[in-house]
């Protein structure tokens, strides 16, 4: 039962729900309606994927589809649930760290805030969805990724720049990186109308975390699923901090967690040609915040409560052999309560709350004229609204609207992809001035090349624009908010190759991929100060250059056994060029490291999976001045994830031990937020 | 008795915020310093530069700059006692050959002699803002404590008074009262606008003094109080914009009379020519320019003057928030400080008739003191 073994043929692919993702995701170029069934069977990229390519059968297969796609305009990068398990990874945040031209942002601990950036362009160009459609937090302007449960994941995706996929909506064509979530369907059966699985993770540091899963079949093309988590962690971990000469031992306080994770999913096949998705989705926690370590004292009071609740639907169809169309709706509410107890504040204690709700609509619609043409139209629709209890909140509502124009041409060895895409912004405040209403044109352009016509090599570039609409926090937010802000415009830059090569001896197959970047920033969101007061400002001025290098490849050593390698390298540099009298001036972004790589061998054998991880991350500053006295030592992360499936009865059970960190490193990601040093983690699934 | 008291006010002159009484005595160096067991070998003209450092960064350090020959010591203090000072270094203090500093992150009081050299430490409950030494004891303002007095020998807590402010600032010794200024506490919804007098013999308070919003920084010169206030920054609902004020209250005289000097953010007395040193940085937030004027207050005649107390000021200082202005007692000369609360500041130095001298790193982010041990 392992998916090393079902390599190499196309055998399995009607079964193996994963393998057709992987192959729906890498080869969701365009082709069309004679791949249609092959669409059928999995509903979950279906929305993605308006044309497929047109030859399945030609394409090369194997189970390794996933971390990056050959075939794919853009580099995607992708994780599946069963590697998810086999590999360790605990939470959304350990997967993003192993894709290449990542930088994640790491508070440290189980509740410890985590953000996702790419290629340095700052955590607000990396936009996140779930099941497709856009999550957001307009207050903040950045989603915590830590926020998510894996354990209905089956898959996760990141796409730097512009997908081939002209399904998008205009809201995450908007963005500089998309992290997509994808949620397990529940899988067919022929013996049972329902499905029901439980999952039990216990690990280090007081951390308890069962999940179930069922999943009921309403009728052949109904199925309705559920999924319930809950984890909590008294995250009380030992780290050591180095004061100058002297080694101190301390335990980390106030960093417990305990969070909640509810959904439910409707998936129906109307008619063969369309599809309605529905999803609710609420989530709740309660954490402490420890807190930067700072010296010589331990006092943090700090806590923080987070709800948040939306329900989506999603509903695609096909019409006639050349039209396709993607409705969706959202609405979203989320809570968010802050605590702190200090004498600094006029009550002693201060309480900050705030509530923000969407609503979002998003229509696609993408019309194939021709076999070598095909284009498409999205409108997304958004209205965000933010209500807290500071006594200068203004109560911002904001309208906007993003409309994208999207037409790809498949000719020959060539694929070209273009879109132009506009957005619109205006905003209401309940008392004052009302910001200035903002619009921008957006364009994307990207080449595919294949020099050897069926060969799977490729040569692509990408020129992308993407924008940050400034949060409402830096608009509004006490003192430091600028209501004269401009949306922040990245452009990235990018050449790549992919190259697969299949008759290697000793191996199965072996894939690189290497891509070069470059990305500008000129009006950067950066708060500026000022004697007493700091705003927020379109001042920083960006350049960002660099290489990804990424390959994998897989050796059988027998019938029973394989051994699977991956590994990933980013450079880049990333550097301040905002004012050259300035002390940073041409030096490196804080926590953004030059080198950071990861390899991954997982070896099969009929017994168990045994995998091993490194993530090396290179030497960084945590100040935008390089100096010495800043500098963070470049440190290598080693986990250790044994993977063994047997059955109980008829009932399969998977049990993993994984051993992160094993060395016991002791390193920060930032600034006096260490992390943890040695961590167990034993999960148990039955399947009944 | 009144021979050594008026040693110890000698001393506590060479402070650079700048306390009152002219006139250095002693050539004698046994007289200012102690450096036993220092691991360095320290000029006799220090200028020892207090880098706050960024918040929960515990990058506050003490650097030493030789003004003699231009040589500097960075992070003095880490190197002679092996560990780092620690977070959001707030105030300096020299007294009775000794240093005083504390630390708001770090909420911790420590002792050290001339060397840098750590005597005495004690935590502090509560958030540490300033301090300053009569009499053998230390006057620490605490935010959500009120006043503290400590040994200044043991660093022994000895007494607290609640004041009944939340946010008691700066504090200052005039005619052996002590003035401590209640600064706006943060989430506040209306400005605190006082001065309360306490005095040290009784630990009581004597008198409250009404003044502009909001004041963060005080000194004296010639017997009377000099307040540096931040108004509301109108950011407090329901009030109208306030704006910075520097004010001078009228102590000598007893009359308590309070004029208001104008529109500053910054401040520092040049005991000597008894002059007040003002500065205004104001940032346009459409064009994020800052302009920066320097003015000087005549306490005799009661005028502000327009006109530079800077001769030759290089063209940044125009256009760059000031972070602090300090003055070398012993020698007139004008150090200003700026910062970009990033990177390390940088210390521009002017002789006493405020011509331009030179330039140099403060070795540290947000350089807010400079306290000279200079003979």
């Amino acid at each position: 039962m392992n998916m090393y073994h079902k390599t190499i043929s196309l055998h399995y692919l009607p079964t193996r729900r994963f393998i057709v993702i992987g192959l729906l995701l890498a080869y969701s170029c365009w082709g069309i309606l004679s791949a249609q069934t092959v669409v059928r069977q999995d509903s979950l990229y279906q929305a993605d994927t308006l044309f497929i390519e047109k030859d399945l059968e030609n394409v090369e297969v194997n189970a390794f589809h996933k971390p990056i796609q050959s075939k794919a305009g853009i580099p995607i990068q992708s994780v599946d649930a069963e590697e998810l398990t086999t590999r360790g990874i605990q939470n959304v945040a350990d997967a993003v760290k192993q894709f290449s031209g990542t930088t994640v942002r790491d508070y440290g601990g189980i509740g410890g805030m985590k953000t996702v950036s790419v290629h340095s362009l700052g955590a607000h160009h990396t936009a996140v969805a779930y099941d497709g459609i856009a999550i957001s937090n307009i207050q903040a302007g950045q989603i915590d990724i830590g926020h998510f449960s894996l354990d209905n994941i089956s898959v996760l995706s990141l796409a730097v720049g512009q997908e081939e996929n002209l399904m998008q909506s205009a809201r995450l064509l908007a963005s500089g990186a998309v992290l997509n979530l994808q949620t397990a369907t529940p899988r067919v059966s022929q013996t049972s109308p329902y499905t029901l699985s439980s999952k039990l993770k216990i690990g280090s540091f007081g951390e308890i975390n069962p999940a179930f899963h069922y999943g009921q079949w309403l009728s052949q093309k109904t199925t309705l699923s559920a999924d319930v988590d809950w984890m909590r962690a008294d995250g009380q971990y030992p780290f050591t901090i180095q004061n100058y000469k002297t080694l101190e031992h301390h335990k980390r306080q106030n960093s417990d967690v305990e969070q909640a994770h509810i959904e439910l999913n409707l998936r129906s096949e109307l008619t063969p040609t369309s599809e309605l998705e529905i999803k609710s989705y609420y989530y709740r926690s309660e954490r402490g915040l420890p807190g930067s370590v700072i010296l010589y004292t331990d006092d943090n009071n700090e806590r923080l409560w987070d709800e948040m609740f939306f329900t989506q639907a999603k509903y695609n169809w096909q019409l006639a052999d050349k039209w396709k169309g993607q409705l969706a709706a959202k609405y979203s509410r989320s809570y968010s309560k802050y605590h702190d107890e200090d004498v600094t504040y006029a009550d002693g204690e201060v309480t900050d709350i705030n509530r923000q709700q969407e609503y979002y609509i998003q229509g696609t619609f993408a019309y194939q004229p021709t076999d070598y043409l095909a284009i498409s139209w999205a409108n997304d629709g958004v209205i965000n609204h933010l209500n807290n209890n500071l006594p200068n909140g203004v109560k911002p509502t904001r309208y906007t609207w993003l409309s994208a124009l999207t037409a790809k041409l498949d000719w020959k060895q060539l694929v070209f992809n273009g879109s132009l895409l506009s957005t619109y912004t205006t905003t209401h405040v309940s008392t004052g001035e009302k910001p200035a209403d903002r619009s921008k044109i957006i364009p994307t352009f990207s080449v595919r090349y294949t020099p050897i016509q069926d060969y799977p090599w490729n040569l692509r570039m990408m020129a992308k624009r993407s924008y940050r609409i400034p949060s409402f926090n830096d608009l509004y937010y006490e003192r430091i908010g600028n209501k004269d802000l401009n949306p922040e415009i990245a452009d990235e830059y990018s050449l790549g190759s992919s190259w697969t090569l299949t008759r290697v001896p000793f191996f199965d197959y072996i894939r690189l991929h290497v891509d070069g970047f470059y990305n500008e920033i000129d009006d950067k969101l950066v708060a500026m100060p000022s004697t007493y007061v700091w705003k927020m400002v379109n001042y920083g001025q960006v350049r960002v250059k660099g290489v990804d290098l990424s390959s994998e490849a897989v050796i059988p050593l027998g019938n029973h056994y394989s051994l699977f390698l991956s590994g990933n390298y980013t450079y880049q540099e990333a550097l301040d060029m905002t004012d050259n009298q300035s002390k940073s001036y041409k030096n490196q972004l804080p926590y953004t490291p030059k080198n950071t790589g990861t390899v991954s061998s997982l070896i099969h054998t009929p017994w168990a999976d045994l995998n091993y991880t490194l993530i090396s991350v290179g030497k960084r500053y945590s100040s935008k001045q390089n100096l010495s006295q800043y500098r963070m030592d470049a440190y290598k992360e080693h986990t250790l994830t044994c993977t063994k499936e047997w059955s109980w009865g008829r009932f399969p059970i998977k049990t993993s031990l994984s051993c992160l960190n094993f060395t016991d490193k002791q390193y920060q990601v930032i600034s006096y937020y260490p992390m943890p040093g040695r961590t167990w983690k034993v999960t148990i699934k039955i399947d009944l | 008795m009144m021979k050594l008291k008026s040693l110890l006010i000698n001393m506590m002159l060479l402070i650079a915020v700048g306390f009152s009484i002219a006139s250095c005595s002693s050539d004698d160096n046994n007289d200012l310093f102690n450096d036993k067991d220092s691991t360095v070998e320290l000029p006799t003209h220090r200028a020892y530069i207090l880098n706050e450092g960024a918040l929960g960064k515990n990058d506050a350090n003490i650097s030493l700059y030789a003004p003699q020959d231009g040589t500097s010591i960075p992070t003095l203090y880490k190197k002679q006692n092996g560990q780092n000072l620690g977070d959001v270094a707030q105030d300096i203090i020299y007294a009775n050959k000794s240093i005083f500093v504390v630390l708001n992150g770090s909420k911790k009081l420590i002792k050290m002699n001339t060397a840098l050299v750590e005597e005495a430490a004690v935590t502090i409950e509560g958030s540490p803002r300033y301090m300053t030494y009569l009499d053998g004891k230390i006057y620490l303002t605490v935010w959500g404590k009120g006043i503290q007095k400590y040994d200044a020998k043991t660093l022994t807590l000895e007494e607290t008074l609640d004041t009944n402010y939340a946010t008691p600032e700066d504090i200052v010794v005039i005619d052996d009262m002590l003035y401590i200024c209640n600064s706006t506490p943060y989430s506040s919804t209306s400005s605190e606008n006082t001065v309360t007098v306490v005095d040290p013999a009784t630990f009581q308070i004597t008198k409250t003094i009404e003044i502009w919003a909001n004041p963060q920084r005080m000194l004296e010169m010639d017997g009377d109080l000099y307040i540096a206030s931040s108004g509301n920054y109108g950011y407090i609902a329901g009030e109208e914009y306030i704006p910075y004020q520097v004010q001078r209250v009228h102590i000598s005289d007893g009359s308590y009379t309070i004029d208001n000097l104008g529109e500053y953010s910054n401040m520092v007395a040049n005991e000597d020519d008894d002059l007040l040193y003002l500065a205004n940085s104001v940032t346009d937030w459409s064009t994020y320019a800052t302009t920066t004027t320097f003015s000087k207050y005549d306490p005799e005649t009661n005028t502000v003057s327009d006109s530079s107390f800077l001769t030759d000021a290089p063209e940044v200082l125009n256009t760059t928030s000031l972070y602090n202005m300090t003055v070398n007692q012993s020698n007139g000369d004008i150090y200003i400080c700026t910062s970009d609360f990033v990177t390390n500041g940088e210390i521009y130095r002017f002789d006493y008739t405020g011509k331009y001298l030179n330039e140099f790193d403060a070795m540290g982010i947000n350089p807010s003191h400079i306290l000279f041990i200079d003979k």
